[in-house]
């Protein structure tokens, strides 16, 4: 059957198709094309960040913009789905938006895209870059050439009952068990000493509370979580030789290294020390548990990036001022992988681990020539050092990055969170021994670095598991980083980034 | 030709259009069909396109290759893959008739409830409303949690040892079923429910009179008039379960080890997180044929059983 479409049926759809037409006409331009920015009066800096961390730098930025008189868009993320819509933004050349942070681990993938500006002089000067640490440095850089700015300087350091191994009955009670000393200046300095103590502290009452809640450590160990940082700060003194730069890979051939013998020792050491000496589900562990059983006064040890801010924070801790911190521990025994064999160092050689290397913030090579010079005016506000120094004694999740904040006391003991003077001298040393130090490991950053995580975290997890042993772990999670390498474009192309970000 | 019949003739001033019924159809399918086309049959062809590649998202400066088969092949060959279809099948093999039973039992209880049905309705409604993730963080990490959480707790006062309920392979998997079957045995219920409504009450109420047991009513016609409602709500639950991952990537990650790793979150973590787009796809497709096969399968069963019911 036919059907008649009346005149007036015919306008209505016009003017329908035309109704839509006028909307999408007048819809502000799409982010990026410079049609939003343009027409407004208003220069409009858009952000993309972290949940807590992009409501922090928004408290901290907004008194400025509204004196400058910018305008202000915040994109706000969880953390992984911060660095997915990075890394699929930066795989499709898509805006996102002008200023992000990232993680530095991502930049090989980021910056190797083209998908940000480099940082000019100008800017670098603004910020009086030289003040910024060099291992610091190395995370922001590519090639030489800077991409992105200082905004938090995250390792992981060794964090211990200062008030408990001060105890002389607990000390001497160690002493006479295991052959050790309980130092309350520096905990453990080798991996021997820490599960010594782990043992020591498992099992009876020394909070004091009347419960069986007491143990010797609580680490990072969850799959999908934070396990490569866990497991890596755990491998780093055993495996990473101090005349070898390289750890993950070889810097020559890119032939996985993860299977040899100090990365096995450490996973069997590692998984015995979550199953026997950690709380109840310490093998499954996240990061923020890990925190928790710590400032919550039932283990004496832990490895972790926040220790101290959290530890500071009375809603989150029954711990103020007891921890003390340090570098990782070392050992006295490391692998040397181009000599085929164990060495001995008189001196426990530390290998204190960079984990993470850090969120950094970087301006989208996709940022519209009308906002440019705002968005460096913003991002110059952000991480000069007057701010940086409120970022890292705020509890803002940001760690110290600048060689004025390693040394600024007072900061740290007497303002916001409210360390101490002895807390906060421990706690920059501490910073300062593992961002100093001449053998740290730099995290791994030479493109493809999610697969990476996720074939070690596979491995090792199966290990904790007790689902294979740890030399068949680590043997699987070798092949999955060989088969990664020649994904990515073969091992030797993967040797060359991972050269680029170690600086060499 | 209908407009053939016409004898009145347009009224002055009405501009007509004679357009033909088939064209006319066509027109107003044509948004519909762009926008299928263009959100997902596109997708999808390109996604099987993906598959036979080696395209790498976050791979700079190396070109995508045609590889054939080489993603299916490495796929077969991969006993991490064959461990997640495992996982997958075991966990939708778990919740899935657990949540029918407990769904179709406290249906057919509130079937005889006269008064505040309203209230029951939406009281099992609420599970549904609330985000999986909520859940797995609220019941599982929190109530499940093996040091200090209540059941553990529960259970250590009452003098024996606390559950590994997140870190033993076998706990983990049983404390996501657990977690999944409280949140959907609620659409369980509501749909077998409706479905229970539709059973003219005469029926049960002649075979009651002609001395017919209750479980002889429930099997010979409550059930076989239910069972097209039942086996729609059994396949909607069976594919979901087949994709499940938010669940399970918020409780365990995948682990311990890849104890509770599914399908999908291996898909996510080679694809969206990995950047692996041709692995990742041909794992998809996997999936996709594994869940087309199934539900071929089940609703052949279902429709043969209905058949033979009628018979």
């Amino acid at each position: 059957m036919g059907r008649d479409l009346t005149r007036r049926d015919f306008l209505r759809l016009s003017g329908a198709a035309a109704g839509i037409t006028a909307l999408a006409a007048c819809a502000p331009g799409a982010p990026g094309d410079g049609t939003g920015v343009a027409q407004a009066e208003q220069a409009v800096i858009r952000y993309a960040g972290l949940e807590g961390m992009g409501a922090t730098v928004e408290r901290f930025i907004l008194p400025w913009l509204e004196d400058v008189g910018y305008g202000w868009e915040r994109g706000s993320f969880g953390q992984q789905e911060l660095t997915d819509k990075i890394m699929q933004s930066v795989a499709t050349d898509t805006y996102l938006a002008d200023v992000f942070q990232f993680p530095s681990n991502a930049r090989s993938d980021v910056i190797n895209a083209g998908a940000l500006y480099p940082i000019p002089d100008f800017v670098l000067d603004a910020i009086d870059f030289d003040d910024v640490l060099p291992s610091i440095v190395g995370t922001l850089s590519w090639g030489g050439q800077v991409y992105a700015l200082p905004y938090d300087g995250d390792i992981h350091y060794s964090s211990f009952r200062k008030d408990l191994f001060a105890d002389s009955a607990i000390a001497a009670d160690f002493e006479s068990k295991t052959g050790y000393q309980l130092d309350p200046e520096s905990g453990a300095k080798t991996w021997d000493e820490w599960r010594a103590i782990a043992e020591h502290f498992t099992g009876w009452d020394w909070n004091g509370n009347g419960e069986e809640d007491d143990y010797g450590i609580a680490t990072m160990n969850k799959r999908g979580d934070t396990l490569w940082w866990g497991f890596h700060s755990r491998a780093t003194a055993y495996a990473k030789h101090p005349d070898d730069p390289s750890y993950f890979i070889d810097i020559d051939t890119g032939e996985a290294r993860v299977n040899n013998p100090g990365f096995v020792r450490a996973l069997t050491e590692w998984v015995e020390e979550n199953q026997n000496w950690s709380p109840p589900g310490g093998t499954g562990f996240t990061y923020g548990d890990s925190l928790n059983a710590m400032n919550g006064g039932r283990v004496v040890q832990t490895y972790n990036w926040d220790a101290v801010t959290t530890a500071a924070a009375g809603e989150f801790s029954v711990i103020q001022g007891k921890q003390g911190y340090n570098h990782l521990p070392g050992s006295h025994e490391v692998y040397n992988h181009k000599e085929g064999g164990w060495e001995s160092f008189e001196e426990p050689s530390a290998a204190p681990f960079l984990a993470f290397g850090g969120w950094v913030i970087a301006v989208s090579a996709l940022t519209d020539d009308s906002v440019i010079e705002q968005v460096w005016n913003m991002t110059i506000e952000l991480t000069k050092p007057e701010s940086g120094i409120w970022f890292v004694t705020n509890l803002t999740g940001c760690s110290p990055y600048r060689f004025s904040q390693l040394e600024a006391v007072d900061e740290f003991a007497t303002g916001p969170l409210q360390l101490g003077e002895e807390v906060a001298v421990d706690y920059l040393n501490a910073a300062k021994a593992t961002l100093d130090h001449p053998n740290a490991v730099t995290d791994q950053a030479f493109g493809g670095w999610v697969q990476y995580r996720d074939a070690l975290e596979l491995g090792v997890s199966k290990a904790m598991a007790n689902e294979i042993d740890p030399q068949g772990a680590m043997d699987e999670v070798a092949a999955a980083f060989d088969e990664i390498s020649d994904r990515m474009g073969g091992k030797e192309r993967q040797a060359e980034l991972y050269r680029l970000t170690l600086g060499l | 030709m209908a407009t053939a019949q016409r004898s009145v003739p347009p009224a002055r001033g009405v501009l007509q259009f004679s357009i033909h019924d088939r064209l006319w159809k066509w027109l107003l399918l044509l948004p519909s069909l762009l926008m299928t086309t263009v959100l997902f049959i596109a997708p999808v062809v390109w996604t099987l396109y993906a598959a036979f590649t080696d395209l790498h998202l976050f791979r700079v400066g190396v070109e995508t290759e045609w590889v054939g088969l080489y993603n299916f092949q490495k796929l077969l060959g991969n006993s991490s893959f064959w461990r997640t279809a495992r996982n997958t099948v075991v966990f939708m093999l778990g919740v899935v008739p657990m949540q029918f039973l407990i769904g179709m039992v406290l249906a057919v209880c509130l079937d005889n409830v006269t008064r505040g049905l309203k209230l029951f309705r939406t009281w099992f409604l609420m599970p549904l409303m609330v985000s999986p993730v909520v859940v797995a963080f609220v019941i599982g990490r929190m109530l499940f949690q093996e040091d200090i959480g209540p059941i553990n707790s529960l259970i250590r006062w009452l003098g024996f040892e606390g559950i590994p309920w997140l870190t033993h392979p076998n706990w983990a998997m049983f404390t996501i079923m657990v977690i999944d079957v409280w949140q959907w045995s609620s659409f369980m219920i509501l749909m077998l429910m409706a479905g229970l409504q539709g059973v003219p009450y005469d029926l049960r109420e002649a075979a009651s009179i002609d001395g017919a047991s209750f479980w002889q009513t429930f099997f010979r016609i409550t059930l076989p008039l239910v069972l097209p409602i039942a086996a729609t709500a059994l396949l909607i639950r069976i594919i979901d379960a087949f994709k499940v991952v938010d669940i399970i990537m918020v409780l365990t990650g995948g682990g311990p080890g890849q104890a509770t790793e599914s399908v999908t979150l291996a898909i996510y973590r080679a694809g969206v997180k990995g950047g692996d787009l041709a692995f990742g796809s041909s794992q998809a497709y996997f999936l996709l044929l594994v869940m087309v096969v199934f539900g071929g399968a089940f609703l052949a069963l279902t429709r043969r059983t209905m058949s033979q019911t009628k018979d």
